[in-house]
């Protein structure tokens, strides 16, 4: 007899997720744009005034004559209805001081930033996972004060301290690992910026899954496990090791995703050719293209790996595939 | 008074809570179970019913450990068991269901695997054959077509069909002890006979023995061989079913009885309210010296609350821990 069919939940489609995701993101993205834009127009300075720096004077005529052609001298609205429009189209617009489409010069930056931040959250991940489940299973003991420690100690020091640091003892000292740059796309130059980017997110990660290693041990199931025999190997992979994951799931996806805008201080620090580097950069030429484009790719960035953690929920949790 | 073949014999157990000062949550508890049996034990939340159950199936995580006496299954000294071979028994020969049906199954993982997992491990099956097994296994605690539930996850299912989720995991590889710690608490009332029933009687085809633990008198006097009731870490008398509710002779099993209510009594008797036991249960850590009822008892004197009583065995069959029993 099957039962009604009320009472038999069907699954989620994902295209449905997406589909409502992709709407949130856009009005996210039209939000930030605004913001963006405006905040660029309040603040002193403009391409024309900045183009010179403090040494070279340029006279007034070469500034008018740049407004012109940059329409700077077009009233905010009307150039914000058309940086909307070309954006509608997949047009970023031009950068003031390269000349080139923003898109291309993102597009460029792009394979560097994105080295740094898989590199930096695979870091994070790969040591801050088995550390966390270390002081979970060492609970109360003298290892899981010092993880603790350590956690709350990367958090706590500043990404470019801990940076300099770090290029101090094993570039200049040990002479393992060369200071800055990006070399030709070689490991050895990626090490020191994708350890000073992931130790934050590290050590967050580390006592999350220490948080959620205890709480899921704690959880009447795990007691149901035990009744029915299985190891204590069995138990930890088999039912304990997913539910925490769970728990963790959104923690690595909110590093992960705010690490493209987090990596401006260490891109500069290790000389890094990305969009971190880049962002500062056209804000300090006031390049309000090339700005907008970097906080668009930053937001982009985030909204992607959020929406892939929704996904990953989705094939994980089948409490949310049936909700 | 231990009759043939009792297949678990719990001797002066006694259960601790680690803290400062390590408190004997559960002190000098012992009782057997017969093959087949169906052994009730009641008391009131906190009395140690819980923990004696989770002792006996190797389950107490510190900071709460068995700290005197020993529990024999089929003969065997179990808590000095090597944990590879108790982990054997566990499961296999020593199955456990819980009060919480919605927190006690794994929300990751379909019933199917959750019950075929006892297959697995205790009979070395292939996931396939496992899962096949694990239909039966549904089948026989009559969840309907079992075949397509199989692939259902726990929240699909409500508290009843969960808890028959359980009994199938409990029961899967006909264990001769089944410890079942308030099984239809957290249940509807009108399914708590359900499941009770359905417990008792897959239990009596294989020949499973049942330590049933209840705080409800009459249910598990009702249903059980034979009854320890338990106050306050400590086993106050041990009777068949029908004697331990008909006549009880430990003054807190008949204050209890005496406290059930019965339709119409209150108005014939002219009262406003129920018959309660006066006072409260002394908390964990607040426990005396000597009878731990006395002072809630009217026949106490100074006797009780110098020692604890030793046991009387009675002569239909039983035992009290009273000086002045009924």
């Amino acid at each position: 007899m099957p039962p009604p069919p009320s009472l038999r939940k069907e699954p989620v489609a994902v295209s449905s997720v997406l589909g409502r995701r992709l709407l949130q993101s856009l009005v996210t993205l039209l939000v930030s744009v605004l913001l963006v834009f405006f905040m660029f127009s309040v603040i002193p300075g403009s391409f024309a005034d900045a183009i010179g720096g403090e040494k070279r004077a340029v006279s007034a005529e070469v500034k008018e004559k740049l407004r012109t052609e940059l329409h700077l001298d077009e009233p905010l609205p009307e150039r914000f209805v058309h940086y909307l429009s070309d954006l509608s189209q997949g047009d970023l617009g031009k950068s003031f001081a390269m000349r080139r489409p923003v898109l291309d010069i993102l597009l460029e930056r792009l394979v560097a930033s994105m080295r740094l931040a898989v590199a930096a959250i695979g870091f994070a991940v790969v040591v801050g996972v088995p550390m966390g489940f270390l002081a979970a299973a060492r609970k109360g003991t003298w290892v899981d004060a010092a993880v603790m420690m350590l956690a709350i100690s990367g958090l706590s020091i500043p990404g470019f301290w801990f940076g300099l640091l770090a290029m101090y003892l094993f570039a200049l000292e040990l002479r393992w690992l060369p200071t800055i740059g990006y070399g030709h796309g070689d490991l050895s130059h990626l090490v020191l910026p994708a350890m000073t980017l992931g130790i934050a997110p590290l050590a967050l990660i580390a006592r999350t899954t220490r948080a959620a290693v205890l709480q899921v041990l704690g959880e009447d199931y795990i007691r149901t496990a035990r009744s029915k025999g299985a190891s204590e190997r069995r138990v930890v992979l088999r039912h304990m090791a997913r539910n925490a994951f769970v728990l963790i799931l959104t923690t690595i996806g909110l590093q992960f995703g705010s690490m493209l805008g987090g990596s401006v201080i260490v891109e500069n620090l290790f000389s890094w050719p990305g969009i971190g580097a880049l962002l500062t950069q056209a804000v300090a030429q006031r390049d309000i293209p090339l700005v907008q484009g970097c906080v668009l790719l930053i937001i982009v960035f985030f909204l992607v790996i959020n929406t892939l953690v929704d996904l990953a929920y989705i094939a994980i949790d089948p409490r949310i595939r049936y909700s | 008074m231990s009759a043939p073949n009792p297949i678990l014999a719990v001797e002066h157990l006694s259960i601790a809570v680690d803290t400062a000062g390590g408190l004997l949550a559960v002190e000098d508890v012992s009782f057997d179970i017969r093959a087949g049996e169906v052994f009730g034990m009641v008391g009131e939340s906190g009395c140690g019913k819980s923990l004696c159950a989770l002792a006996i199936a190797g389950l107490l995580r510190p900071p709460v450990h068995v700290t005197g006496g020993a529990v024999r299954f089929d003969g065997q000294d179990i808590l000095r068991m090597p944990s590879r071979q108790f982990r054997h028994l566990r499961g296999g020969k020593i199955a456990m269901i819980f009060q919480e049906p919605m927190t006690a199954l794994n929300p990751l993982m379909t019933i199917g695997d959750q019950i075929g997992e006892m297959f697995v491990l205790h009979e070395g099956l292939g996931k396939a054959e496992a899962r096949r097994k694990a239909i039966g296994a549904l089948e026989r605690v009559q969840v309907p077509s079992p075949k397509r539930r199989i692939s259902d996850y726990p929240h699909q299912l409500s508290g009843g069909m969960r808890q028959r989720v359980m009994i199938a995991i409990a029961l899967a590889c006909r264990p001769s002890l089944l410890i079942a710690d308030e099984p239809t608490t957290a249940l509807d009332v009108t399914i708590q006979a359900e499941i009770t029933e359905l417990i008792l009687e897959l239990c009596r085809a294989q020949g499973t023995a049942v330590l049933m633990i209840s705080h409800d008198l009459g249910h598990v006097a009702e249903i059980s061989n034979r009854v320890a009731v338990m106050y306050a870490g400590r086993i106050a008398e041990v009777q068949t079913g029908q004697a331990v509710f008909q006549s009880p002779r430990h003054p807190y099993t008949s204050a209890l009885v005496a406290s059930m209510p019965q339709p119409g009594r209150r108005l014939a008797e002219g009262r406003h309210s129920l018959v309660e036991i006066r006072g409260v249960v002394p908390p964990l850590g607040q426990r005396r010296e000597g009878c731990q009822f006395a002072p809630r008892c009217p026949r106490s004197d100074a006797a009780c609350k110098a020692a604890v009583p030793p046991f009387t065995a009675l002569q239909a069959g039983g035992k009290v821990s009273c000086f002045h029993h009924v």
